[in-house]
Protein backbone atom coordinates (compact mmCIF):
# COMPACT_ATOMS: atom_id res chain seq x y z
CA UNK A 1 0.00 0.00 0.00
CA UNK A 2 2.93 2.44 0.91
CA UNK A 3 4.64 1.82 -2.49
CA UNK A 4 7.37 0.03 -1.17
CA UNK A 5 9.20 -2.93 -3.04
CA UNK A 6 7.60 -6.57 -1.97
CA UNK A 7 11.09 -8.34 -2.05
CA UNK A 8 12.77 -6.34 1.10
CA UNK A 9 14.17 -8.20 4.21
CA UNK A 10 11.72 -7.19 7.02
CA UNK A 11 14.56 -7.51 9.89
CA UNK A 12 18.35 -7.92 9.25
CA UNK A 13 20.53 -10.14 11.18
CA UNK A 14 21.25 -6.87 13.23
CA UNK A 15 17.66 -6.84 15.02
CA UNK A 16 17.13 -3.56 12.68
CA UNK A 17 13.67 -3.81 10.93
CA UNK A 18 13.57 -2.41 7.10
CA UNK A 19 12.62 1.12 7.77
CA UNK A 20 15.56 1.25 10.47
CA UNK A 21 13.52 0.86 13.64
CA UNK A 22 14.97 -1.80 16.36
CA UNK A 23 12.37 -4.60 17.20
CA UNK A 24 11.00 -2.77 20.17
CA UNK A 25 10.76 0.99 18.78
CA UNK A 26 7.61 2.45 18.02
CA UNK A 27 7.07 4.54 15.07
CA UNK A 28 7.56 8.24 15.46
CA UNK A 29 4.24 9.73 16.67
CA UNK A 30 3.36 13.86 16.32
CA UNK A 31 0.32 15.08 17.39
CA UNK A 32 -0.41 18.93 16.65
CA UNK A 33 -3.76 20.11 18.39
CA UNK A 34 -5.98 22.92 17.28
CA UNK A 35 -5.27 22.93 13.39
CA UNK A 36 -8.33 23.77 12.17
CA UNK A 37 -10.40 27.52 12.67
CA UNK A 38 -13.87 26.65 12.32
CA UNK A 39 -13.68 23.78 13.73
CA UNK A 40 -14.27 23.09 17.94
CA UNK A 41 -11.60 21.25 18.88
CA UNK A 42 -8.71 19.83 16.01
CA UNK A 43 -5.90 17.60 15.82
CA UNK A 44 -3.26 16.62 13.26
CA UNK A 45 -1.97 13.30 14.04
CA UNK A 46 1.44 11.44 11.98
CA UNK A 47 1.95 7.82 13.63
CA UNK A 48 4.67 6.71 11.15
CA UNK A 49 3.65 6.69 7.43
CA UNK A 50 -0.05 7.74 8.51
CA UNK A 51 -1.37 10.90 8.17
CA UNK A 52 -4.92 12.29 9.57
CA UNK A 53 -6.67 15.44 10.35
CA UNK A 54 -9.10 15.23 13.16
CA UNK A 55 -12.10 18.08 13.33
CA UNK A 56 -15.00 17.80 16.19
CA UNK A 57 -17.79 20.28 16.01
CA UNK A 58 -20.24 20.36 18.70
CA UNK A 59 -22.07 20.31 21.15
CA UNK A 60 -24.20 21.53 18.82
CA UNK A 61 -27.91 20.93 17.17
CA UNK A 62 -28.70 17.54 15.98
CA UNK A 63 -29.71 17.27 12.88
CA UNK A 64 -32.18 15.65 12.12
CA UNK A 65 -33.85 16.54 14.75
CA UNK A 66 -35.45 13.08 15.54
CA UNK A 67 -32.26 11.34 16.29
CA UNK A 68 -31.49 13.58 19.10
CA UNK A 69 -31.70 12.67 23.05
CA UNK A 70 -33.65 14.63 25.46
CA UNK A 71 -31.67 12.85 28.19
CA UNK A 72 -27.86 12.80 26.66
CA UNK A 73 -25.48 14.23 23.93
CA UNK A 74 -24.91 11.89 20.86
CA UNK A 75 -22.00 10.68 19.35
CA UNK A 76 -21.58 11.04 15.86
CA UNK A 77 -18.18 10.06 14.30
CA UNK A 78 -16.89 9.37 10.53
CA UNK A 79 -13.88 7.71 9.43
CA UNK A 80 -12.86 8.51 6.28
CA UNK A 81 -10.00 7.66 3.86
CA UNK A 82 -9.37 10.19 1.05
CA UNK A 83 -9.29 9.07 -2.83
CA UNK A 84 -5.22 9.47 -2.66
CA UNK A 85 -4.64 8.47 0.77
CA UNK A 86 -3.27 4.89 -1.15
CA UNK A 87 -1.23 3.86 -3.86
CA UNK A 88 -4.35 3.42 -5.93
CA UNK A 89 -7.12 5.61 -6.22
CA UNK A 90 -9.75 4.48 -2.94
CA UNK A 91 -13.62 5.61 -4.06
CA UNK A 92 -13.92 8.29 -1.80
CA UNK A 93 -17.85 6.49 -0.94
CA UNK A 94 -17.65 5.28 2.19
CA UNK A 95 -16.83 1.63 2.22
CA UNK A 96 -18.17 -1.35 4.27
CA UNK A 97 -14.73 -1.26 6.52
CA UNK A 98 -14.91 2.40 6.59
CA UNK A 99 -18.52 2.49 8.12
CA UNK A 100 -17.56 -0.44 10.58
CA UNK A 101 -14.43 1.81 11.82
CA UNK A 102 -16.49 4.63 12.37
CA UNK A 103 -18.77 2.58 14.44
CA UNK A 104 -16.07 1.01 16.71
CA UNK A 105 -14.06 4.71 16.93
CA UNK A 106 -17.91 5.82 18.40
CA UNK A 107 -17.61 3.24 20.93
CA UNK A 108 -14.44 3.36 22.28
CA UNK A 109 -14.86 7.09 22.37
CA UNK A 110 -18.24 7.25 23.66
CA UNK A 111 -18.22 6.32 27.83
CA UNK A 112 -14.91 8.92 27.88
CA UNK A 113 -17.17 12.18 27.13
CA UNK A 114 -19.84 13.42 28.99
CA UNK A 115 -22.55 13.99 26.92
CA UNK A 116 -24.65 13.61 29.92
CA UNK A 117 -23.76 17.74 30.65
CA UNK A 118 -25.53 18.20 27.29
CA UNK A 119 -28.54 16.75 26.35
CA UNK A 120 -30.53 17.40 23.15
CA UNK A 121 -27.13 17.63 21.62
CA UNK A 122 -24.75 16.14 19.06
CA UNK A 123 -20.88 15.73 19.22
CA UNK A 124 -19.39 15.37 15.78
CA UNK A 125 -15.85 13.64 14.93
CA UNK A 126 -14.55 13.51 11.56
CA UNK A 127 -11.69 12.18 10.83
CA UNK A 128 -10.01 11.86 7.36
CA UNK A 129 -7.03 9.83 6.49
CA UNK A 130 -4.93 11.85 4.23
CA UNK A 131 -1.84 8.84 3.95
CA UNK A 132 -2.78 5.66 5.27
CA UNK A 133 0.06 3.27 6.17
CA UNK A 134 -1.17 0.57 8.15
CA UNK A 135 -2.62 1.11 11.87
CA UNK A 136 -4.76 4.23 10.68
CA UNK A 137 -7.94 3.24 13.29
CA UNK A 138 -5.71 3.29 16.14
CA UNK A 139 -3.58 6.67 14.81
CA UNK A 140 -7.22 8.11 14.14
CA UNK A 141 -8.78 7.16 17.82
CA UNK A 142 -5.82 8.60 19.33
CA UNK A 143 -5.90 11.66 17.41
CA UNK A 144 -9.89 11.86 18.17
CA UNK A 145 -9.35 11.98 21.98
CA UNK A 146 -6.87 14.73 21.69
CA UNK A 147 -9.51 16.85 19.04
CA UNK A 148 -12.01 15.94 21.90
CA UNK A 149 -10.08 17.41 24.69
CA UNK A 150 -9.44 20.63 22.45
CA UNK A 151 -13.17 21.28 22.00
CA UNK A 152 -13.51 20.91 26.06
CA UNK A 153 -15.84 18.04 25.21
CA UNK A 154 -14.31 16.87 28.10
CA UNK A 155 -12.64 13.18 27.08
CA UNK A 156 -12.70 11.94 30.85
CA UNK A 157 -10.32 9.02 30.27
CA UNK A 158 -7.50 9.62 27.57
CA UNK A 159 -4.24 10.21 29.38
CA UNK A 160 -2.04 8.58 26.88
CA UNK B 1 2.68 14.41 41.63
CA UNK B 2 3.59 17.79 42.81
CA UNK B 3 0.69 19.68 44.44
CA UNK B 4 1.83 23.01 42.97
CA UNK B 5 -1.21 25.42 43.13
CA UNK B 6 -1.35 26.67 39.41
CA UNK B 7 -0.44 24.01 36.81
CA UNK B 8 -1.31 22.55 33.71
CA UNK B 9 -3.58 19.72 33.24
CA UNK B 10 -5.07 17.54 30.54
CA UNK B 11 -8.75 16.23 30.79
CA UNK B 12 -8.36 12.74 32.51
CA UNK B 13 -5.10 13.94 34.97
CA UNK B 14 -5.61 13.75 38.81
CA UNK B 15 -4.87 16.73 40.10
CA UNK B 16 -5.17 15.74 44.00
CA UNK B 17 -5.79 13.32 46.33
CA UNK B 18 -7.15 13.42 49.45
CA UNK B 19 -10.36 15.32 51.09
CA UNK B 20 -10.72 18.34 48.90
CA UNK B 21 -13.94 19.28 47.91
CA UNK B 22 -14.50 19.35 43.79
CA UNK B 23 -15.50 22.47 42.22
CA UNK B 24 -15.42 23.62 38.79
CA UNK B 25 -14.26 21.11 35.99
CA UNK B 26 -13.16 18.76 38.03
CA UNK B 27 -14.91 15.15 38.98
CA UNK B 28 -14.12 12.75 41.87
CA UNK B 29 -13.02 9.03 41.47
CA UNK B 30 -12.85 7.44 45.45
CA UNK B 31 -10.04 10.08 47.21
CA UNK B 32 -8.40 11.42 43.16
CA UNK B 33 -9.60 14.22 42.23
CA UNK B 34 -9.71 14.60 38.48
CA UNK B 35 -9.91 17.19 36.07
CA UNK B 36 -12.25 17.16 33.28
CA UNK B 37 -10.82 20.29 30.81
CA UNK B 38 -7.37 21.74 29.81
CA UNK B 39 -6.69 24.25 31.74
CA UNK B 40 -4.72 25.44 35.13
CA UNK B 41 -5.76 23.41 38.31
CA UNK B 42 -6.38 26.06 41.46
CA UNK B 43 -5.95 24.23 45.00
CA UNK B 44 -6.93 26.39 47.99
CA UNK B 45 -8.90 25.88 51.03
CA UNK B 46 -9.64 22.38 50.75
CA UNK B 47 -11.25 22.82 47.27
CA UNK B 48 -10.22 22.28 44.00
CA UNK B 49 -10.89 23.69 40.36
CA UNK B 50 -9.72 23.92 36.79
CA UNK B 51 -9.40 27.36 35.42
CA UNK B 52 -10.47 26.41 31.80
CA UNK B 53 -7.78 27.23 28.62
CA UNK B 54 -10.65 26.25 25.69
CA UNK B 55 -14.30 25.29 25.71
CA UNK B 56 -17.51 27.17 24.63
CA UNK B 57 -20.35 28.79 26.53
CA UNK B 58 -22.69 26.73 28.56
CA UNK B 59 -25.70 28.90 29.73
CA UNK B 60 -26.28 29.25 33.25
CA UNK B 61 -28.70 30.92 35.69
CA UNK B 62 -28.34 35.17 36.33
CA UNK B 63 -25.05 35.37 33.26
CA UNK B 64 -25.27 38.50 30.86
CA UNK B 65 -25.29 37.48 27.62
CA UNK B 66 -25.36 39.42 24.24
CA UNK B 67 -27.29 37.59 21.46
CA UNK B 68 -29.13 37.89 18.19
CA UNK B 69 -32.43 37.52 17.15
CA UNK B 70 -32.35 34.64 14.81
CA UNK B 71 -36.05 33.99 14.20
CA UNK B 72 -39.62 34.20 16.14
CA UNK B 73 -42.87 31.75 16.52
CA UNK B 74 -46.00 33.49 17.49
CA UNK B 75 -45.12 33.67 20.94
CA UNK B 76 -41.20 34.21 21.46
CA UNK B 77 -38.20 34.59 19.63
CA UNK B 78 -35.10 32.70 19.39
CA UNK B 79 -31.94 34.06 19.95
CA UNK B 80 -28.63 32.60 19.05
CA UNK B 81 -26.53 33.29 22.32
CA UNK B 82 -23.13 31.42 21.01
CA UNK B 83 -24.38 28.30 22.54
CA UNK B 84 -25.21 24.70 21.47
CA UNK B 85 -28.64 25.90 23.13
CA UNK B 86 -30.58 28.45 21.43
CA UNK B 87 -31.99 31.25 23.99
CA UNK B 88 -35.87 31.79 24.06
CA UNK B 89 -36.87 35.43 24.98
CA UNK B 90 -40.83 34.99 25.47
CA UNK B 91 -42.93 37.92 23.95
CA UNK B 92 -44.53 38.55 27.30
CA UNK B 93 -41.43 39.85 28.39
CA UNK B 94 -41.95 43.02 26.01
CA UNK B 95 -45.41 43.23 25.64
CA UNK B 96 -46.30 42.60 29.53
CA UNK B 97 -49.04 40.49 30.73
CA UNK B 98 -51.75 41.47 28.39
CA UNK B 99 -49.75 39.86 24.99
CA UNK B 100 -51.82 38.65 22.20
CA UNK B 101 -50.01 36.98 19.41
CA UNK B 102 -53.36 38.41 17.47
CA UNK B 103 -52.97 42.03 17.98
CA UNK B 104 -49.35 42.23 18.52
CA UNK B 105 -46.87 41.76 15.64
CA UNK B 106 -43.32 40.44 17.22
CA UNK B 107 -41.34 42.34 14.64
CA UNK B 108 -42.60 45.45 15.83
CA UNK B 109 -39.95 45.21 18.65
CA UNK B 110 -37.35 43.35 17.77
CA UNK B 111 -36.86 41.90 13.99
CA UNK B 112 -34.29 39.10 13.21
CA UNK B 113 -30.70 40.08 12.82
CA UNK B 114 -30.95 42.48 16.41
CA UNK B 115 -28.53 42.37 18.75
CA UNK B 116 -30.12 42.32 22.44
CA UNK B 117 -28.38 41.97 26.10
CA UNK B 118 -30.30 39.63 28.12
CA UNK B 119 -30.05 37.82 31.38
CA UNK B 120 -30.74 34.03 31.62
CA UNK B 121 -33.62 33.39 33.93
CA UNK B 122 -33.70 29.91 33.73
CA UNK B 123 -31.19 27.11 32.11
CA UNK B 124 -32.10 23.81 33.05
CA UNK B 125 -31.03 22.06 29.80
CA UNK B 126 -33.96 19.76 29.48
CA UNK B 127 -35.12 23.02 27.16
CA UNK B 128 -34.15 26.22 25.61
CA UNK B 129 -32.60 28.93 28.18
CA UNK B 130 -35.37 31.67 28.87
CA UNK B 131 -34.21 35.01 28.76
CA UNK B 132 -35.15 38.17 29.86
CA UNK B 133 -34.42 42.06 28.70
CA UNK B 134 -36.15 43.80 31.52
CA UNK B 135 -33.78 44.91 33.70
CA UNK B 136 -30.40 47.96 33.49
CA UNK B 137 -28.34 47.30 30.66
CA UNK B 138 -30.69 45.06 28.98
CA UNK B 139 -32.56 45.63 26.16
CA UNK B 140 -32.04 46.06 22.34
CA UNK B 141 -28.42 47.51 21.03
CA UNK B 142 -28.40 49.98 19.06
CA UNK B 143 -24.66 50.94 18.49
CA UNK B 144 -21.51 50.30 19.45
CA UNK B 145 -18.55 48.13 18.48
CA UNK B 146 -19.34 44.21 18.47
CA UNK B 147 -16.38 41.76 19.47
CA UNK B 148 -16.22 38.14 20.00
CA UNK B 149 -13.29 36.70 22.74
CA UNK B 150 -13.05 33.13 23.80
CA UNK B 151 -15.95 33.13 27.04
CA UNK B 152 -13.34 30.80 28.93
CA UNK B 153 -11.09 34.38 28.71
CA UNK B 154 -14.74 36.76 30.01
CA UNK B 155 -13.32 36.09 33.86
CA UNK B 156 -10.05 37.73 32.66
CA UNK B 157 -11.18 40.12 30.34
CA UNK B 158 -13.70 41.16 33.54
CA UNK B 159 -10.55 40.35 36.49
CA UNK B 160 -11.26 40.29 40.23
CA UNK B 161 -14.09 42.29 41.19
CA UNK B 162 -14.04 43.98 37.42
CA UNK B 163 -10.70 45.44 38.21
CA UNK B 164 -9.33 44.88 34.58
CA UNK B 165 -12.65 46.23 32.85
CA UNK B 166 -13.12 49.34 35.08
CA UNK B 167 -9.31 50.19 34.28
CA UNK B 168 -10.19 49.68 30.66
CA UNK B 169 -13.25 51.84 30.74
CA UNK B 170 -11.66 54.57 32.79
CA UNK B 171 -8.52 54.87 30.41
CA UNK B 172 -10.45 54.98 27.71
CA UNK B 173 -13.76 56.24 28.55
CA UNK B 174 -15.28 53.64 27.34
CA UNK B 175 -18.70 51.52 28.05
CA UNK B 176 -17.84 47.84 27.75
CA UNK B 177 -21.09 45.92 28.10
CA UNK B 178 -19.27 41.84 28.35
CA UNK B 179 -21.66 39.06 27.97
CA UNK B 180 -20.44 35.84 29.42
CA UNK B 181 -20.79 33.96 26.47
CA UNK B 182 -17.86 36.04 25.28
CA UNK B 183 -19.55 38.75 23.23
CA UNK B 184 -19.13 42.16 23.92
CA UNK B 185 -20.49 45.71 23.07
CA UNK B 186 -17.57 48.73 23.00
CA UNK B 187 -19.32 52.10 22.74
CA UNK B 188 -17.22 54.91 22.77
CA UNK B 189 -17.84 58.65 22.03
CA UNK B 190 -13.97 59.62 20.84
CA UNK B 191 -12.62 57.03 18.35
CA UNK B 192 -9.54 56.46 19.69
CA UNK B 193 -10.47 55.75 23.07
CA UNK B 194 -12.64 52.92 21.56
CA UNK B 195 -9.66 52.11 19.17
CA UNK B 196 -7.92 51.66 22.47
CA UNK B 197 -10.21 49.79 23.95
CA UNK B 198 -10.69 47.64 20.92
CA UNK B 199 -6.54 46.73 21.28
CA UNK B 200 -6.63 46.31 24.98
CA UNK B 201 -9.40 43.37 24.71
CA UNK B 202 -7.24 41.83 21.90
CA UNK B 203 -4.41 42.04 24.37
CA UNK B 204 -6.09 40.26 26.91
CA UNK B 205 -7.72 37.52 24.37
CA UNK B 206 -4.11 36.51 23.23
CA UNK B 207 -2.57 36.32 26.78
CA UNK B 208 -5.05 35.45 29.00
CA UNK B 209 -3.25 32.62 30.39
CA UNK B 210 0.04 35.17 31.39
CA UNK B 211 0.55 36.57 34.87
CA UNK B 212 0.70 40.03 35.27
CA UNK B 213 -1.62 40.83 32.76
CA UNK B 214 -3.57 43.96 34.55
CA UNK B 215 0.09 45.07 34.46
CA UNK B 216 0.58 45.11 30.98
CA UNK B 217 -2.51 46.04 30.27
CA UNK B 218 -2.08 49.63 31.67
CA UNK B 219 1.17 49.54 30.30
CA UNK B 220 -0.55 49.81 26.64
CA UNK B 221 -3.42 51.85 27.96
CA UNK B 222 -0.70 54.49 29.26
CA UNK B 223 1.33 54.49 26.49
CA UNK B 224 -1.01 54.89 23.59
CA UNK B 225 -2.55 57.85 25.47
CA UNK B 226 1.09 60.17 25.76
Amino acid sequence: MGGRDTDIVLLDENGIRSDGRKVNETRKVTIKAGVLKNANGSAYIEFGDNKILVGVYGPRDVHPKHMSDTSTGILRCRYHMAPFSVGERKNPAPSRREIEISKVIKEALQPAVMLKEFPRTAVDVYMEVLQADGGTRCAALTGSSVALADSAMAPISCSL
Amino acid sequence: MSNDKNRHVIPGEVITTGSYRSEQNTFTEGDKIISTVIGLSDVRDGSVRVIPLTGGYVPKDDDLVIGKVVSHSAMAWQVNINSCYEGMLPASDIFGRDFSSHSDDLTSKLDNGDLIAARIVNADKTRDPLLTISGRELGKIDSGELMYISPSKVPRLIGKRGSMIQMIEGATNANVTIGQNGLLVISCDDSNGLIKAINAVELIEEQAHVANLTDKVNEMLESKSE
